[in-house]
């Protein structure tokens, strides 16, 4: 079930005011079952994936607390395989198994072709295609955190199997994050949460907010950055053409991801449940190491927490944490997408940071005046908008020749979009009117109830009239 | 209390709301019951585009052979396969004057057919041109003409076998009674098209109209604005519009799968098998929106001498105005007259025509009969 649907609106209203009208005792029962419905409209069958893997973290909580010594690496180590043998089955699989032919053809300059997914299922007799599961990195990495933080003794192994399901599948954040960790859901999903209007109103703004955000601006941007980035018409768009798309798709991105987040946040406030921030107006960052504590925090914080610290950090030699940096951001950008444009797109940030911190290290960090602020956003804004042309185009070849077109902007060419020129000027405006709203109004003031029904009601007005409805996944669903 | 009955009817409303949009068989039982309005009376192009220059109450066509009693019927019986335009509110039997008439629907797949012989067995297979290369691009089999309907064989399962029948079938109606991918549509039906909130979308449509240029993604205006199509007809990368380009040696297919269609459905005992293409609105009212692929009268002049076609095209763009709905993708009844006056047509001229034979060939044979008397 997507957010931006009138089932989601109904589903959730329904499941929130079932919520509050039984009992505590009961709640937990409640959301579980929503959030097993929430899932399975999608594809019903990838259920059986999400239980199997709750079921082996459940088990592996419950056994890594029990155990002594070295057993207790041994079951950590397990329960990570079979969560990471998951992904790597249903995500991973196809990019192994082309690269592994590639490699193979290039080393023995004969053509092989390894299994797919797909014809390994079907030599199974399992079927001929494969889906990836919904959100299937979201929920695998929140699983993980919960075994690393048991095994840590950060956490208790929780017994209660169905709260600990609850914990996986919670639907706000079930396919798109906020990744979150044990310490911070697993008491409130506990506390008995009373009524609280107060909480109910900042939820239901920020949803709002989410929702403005993904149906008025992201959708609509996504009409000109689709036509403009497909695949067959590529090589015939212009530079300027290309120049605008990628600008509005780094606001696309950030409008989609965010208002999802918005959603996922107000959804759960509206339930009680505070879950972790993802973004904090990252485009107003100076640099991009700042970039990375303000954009989906949710998995940079895991990176560093489950990989950077583990692997030295900071605390090693330079060189050493210069290839620390370079694997999170390159396992960041794999972790995105099983094509080779994500890890380029991994690699871009990763050498931004490094360049960055030899930069600090060399140059020192000069405090920034007041009026050149603006040129160290912009800069930094550039050079993620660069980085996004990976992440966006559909393939490597793809992204260089994009890189080229802009590079070598001829202003001579027109700029064609799939937008007509009112609705072109209307998408900049929007992005003004949001990042106003974002550097000035991070949060919506709704203490004052006629207010807050009076914004709530000017939002839901305008999401109606000026959104785009094509019932469009978000774009992070996909990872 | 009266705050826990109002918060009661709410949670009522919003689940009945849900489960009427997850499932299909609740849904479509309001819709029998005519407890939701009917969410094309204004036209299915309305439905999508909510352009209020659009918006007319769908017309009732007459039923010429309504009154006609059995005894004063045909002795023909008329199987169509067809798609939006035979639904049976549009088309159906008293739009014929025959004993027996059956449509089915292209996605129907081998249907159990017992033909009565005691009648001249004929079949239409009809189809919108929109999606004409899709369907006549193999050899499709939906009627499947038996003797005695014949059940599925017997096959002893073991007990495991048994317990995997018994979830597969019961997960299988879990997932049609709880998911369906209409949901969306669902929803929109049962809370938002009533006449007092049309206004609205209106409103919303002609923004998007006036200032962005854009209609809902599910339909299409003509260059001139003056028309309103289905999007598949002018969305060139698709195959289904009529200005997509169509390949000499894709049309020989088309023709060569629609005459192994024919064969194989008279081998199975229809008297008579017609093939029938239905322009789509763009080709008769935009040709020159884009580059018009010409499909049917390249399909109807290479078929030409190989089965018989019911050709409506050329009488379509004679009357280019008069024949399709302003807010429809399908035909007025004016254009419905033109083509059940041509079916009927054809199939009398075969009667005829098979009458005369039957009559020779019995002449030829009491000749001989006389002869070896």
């Amino acid at each position: 079930m997507i957010f931006n649907s009138l089932q989601f609106l109904l589903f959730f209203f329904a499941v929130s005011i079932s919520y509050y009208v039984l009992s505590p005792k009961f709640r937990w029962l409640l959301l579980l079952i929503a959030s097993c419905y929430f899932y399975m409209a999608f594809v019903p069958e990838y259920i059986l994936i999400l239980f199997f893997t709750i079921l082996i973290d459940y088990l592996a909580g419950i056994f890594i607390e029990k155990a002594k010594g070295s057993n207790r690496k041994l079951l950590l180590i397990i329960s990570l395989i079979s969560n990471i043998g998951i992904l790597a089955i249903f995500k991973y699989f196809n990019f192994f198994s082309e690269n592994i032919s590639a490699v193979y053809e290039f080393v023995t300059g004969q053509p092989k072709q390894f299994q797919t997914m797909d014809e390994f299922l079907s030599f199974l007799n399992w079927g001929t295609k494969i889906l990836l599961p919904i959100g299937l990195s979201f929920h695998t990495f929140q699983a993980m955190s919960y075994t690393i933080e048991v095994y840590r003794g950060n956490q208790k192994a929780e017994r209660h199997f169905g709260i600990y399901a609850l914990y996986v599948m919670f639907y706000p954040q079930l396919v798109a994050g906020p990744i979150e960790r044990p310490q911070n859901i697993f008491p409130q999903l506990k506390k008995h949460i009373k009524f609280d209007f107060e909480n109910i109103k900042a939820g239901l703004m920020q949803m709002a907010w989410g929702f403005f955000k993904k149906v008025v601006f992201a959708d609509r941007a996504g009409i000109m950055v689709d036509a403009a980035y497909a695949h067959q018409t590529l090589a015939n768009q212009s530079g300027a053409t290309m120049l605008m798309a990628s600008f509005l798709y780094s606001f696309q991105i950030y409008c989609d991801f965010s208002g999802y987040s918005d959603i996922a946040l107000g959804s759960a406030k509206v339930l009680g449940i505070n879950l972790m921030e993802n973004f904090r107006t990252p485009y107003f960052s100076k640099s991009i190491g700042e970039f990375w504590r303000r954009w989906h925090i949710s998995l940079s914080s895991w990176f560093k927490d489950y990989v950077y610290f583990p692997l030295g950090g900071s605390r090693v030699s330079l060189p050493k944490t210069y290839v620390n940096v370079m694997i999170v951001f390159l396992l960041s950008g794999f972790w995105h997408g099983n094509k080779w444009n994500f890890v380029v797109w991994g690699a871009l940030h990763g050498f931004y940071q490094i360049f960055g911190q030899i930069r600090d290290k060399y140059f020192g960090k000069t405090i920034i005046p007041q009026y050149y602020k603006f040129v160290h956003i912009a800069s930094t804004f550039v050079l993620v908008m660069i980085a996004w042309i990976f992440f966006r185009a559909e393939n490597l070849s793809d992204a260089l020749l994009v890189c080229k077109k802009i590079f070598t902007i001829d202003f001579n060419q027109p700029l064609v979009s799939a937008l007509n020129n009112a609705e072109l000027i209307f998408s900049l405006l929007l992005i003004i009117i949001i990042c106003i709203k974002e550097f000035y109004f991070y949060k919506i003031e709704t203490t004052n109830t006629t207010k807050f029904w009076l914004i709530l009601s000017f939002f839901v007005f305008f999401c109606y009239l000026f959104g785009v409805f094509q019932a469009k996944q978000f774009i992070y669903f996909q990872f | 209390m009266f705050k826990k009955i109002a918060i009661g009817l709410v949670l009522v409303f919003l689940w009945l709301s849900f489960a009427i949009g997850a499932s299909s068989p609740f849904y479509f039982s309001l819709i029998r019951a005519e407890i939701l309005p009917n969410y094309e009376r204004y036209g299915d192009l309305y439905r999508f585009a909510n352009l209020p220059q659009f918006k007319q109450l769908q017309p009732e066509c007459e039923r010429k052979y309504s009154k006609l009693d059995s005894s004063q019927r045909q002795k023909v019986a008329l199987y169509t396969i067809g798609d939006s335009f035979l639904e049976e509110w549009r088309v159906n039997f008293r739009d014929f004057p025959y004993k027996f008439y059956k449509n089915i629907h292209w996605h129907d797949e081998k249907i159990q057919t017992i033909l009565d012989t005691t009648l001249t067995n004929i079949l239409v297979l009809e189809c919108a041109e929109r999606h004409s290369r899709e369907r006549f691009g193999t050899v499709p089999v939906n009627y499947k003409i038996v003797k005695a309907y014949e059940s599925e064989p017997w096959v002893p399962r073991n007990r495991f076998q048994r317990v995997g029948d018994f979830i597969q079938e019961n997960w299988q109606k879990f997932k049609k009674y709880s998911f369906t991918p209409e949901t969306p549509d669902h929803l929109e039906h049962f809370l938002f098209s009533y006449d007092w909130m049309l206004p609205l979308k209106e409103l919303k449509a002609t923004m998007n109209m006036n200032w962005f240029d854009r209609v809902n993604t599910s339909a299409a205006l003509s260059k001139d604005k003056k028309h309103l199509f289905f999007y598949q007809d002018t969305d060139t990368t698709l195959i289904n519009s009529c200005y997509s380009k169509l390949p000499e040696n894709e049309i020989d297919e088309m023709v060569s799968n629609m005459d192994s269609t024919v064969k194989a459905y008279k081998a199975a005992g229809f008297d008579q098998v017609f093939i029938s293409i239905i322009p789509s609105k763009a080709s008769i009212l935009a040709p020159n929106d884009g580059v018009y692929n010409h499909l049917i009268e390249r399909f109807e002049e290479k078929a030409a001498g190989k089965f018989p076609i019911i050709d409506i095209y050329k009488q379509y763009s004679e009357n280019r105005s008069k024949v399709f709905e302003f807010n429809e993708t399908h035909w007025t009844c004016f254009g419905k007259n033109i083509w059940l006056t041509n079916t009927k047509n054809l199939i009398d001229e075969f009667i005829v025509k098979s009458k005369l034979n039957s009559n020779s060939n019995s002449n030829t044979n009491s000749n001989v009969s006389t002869l070896n008397l």
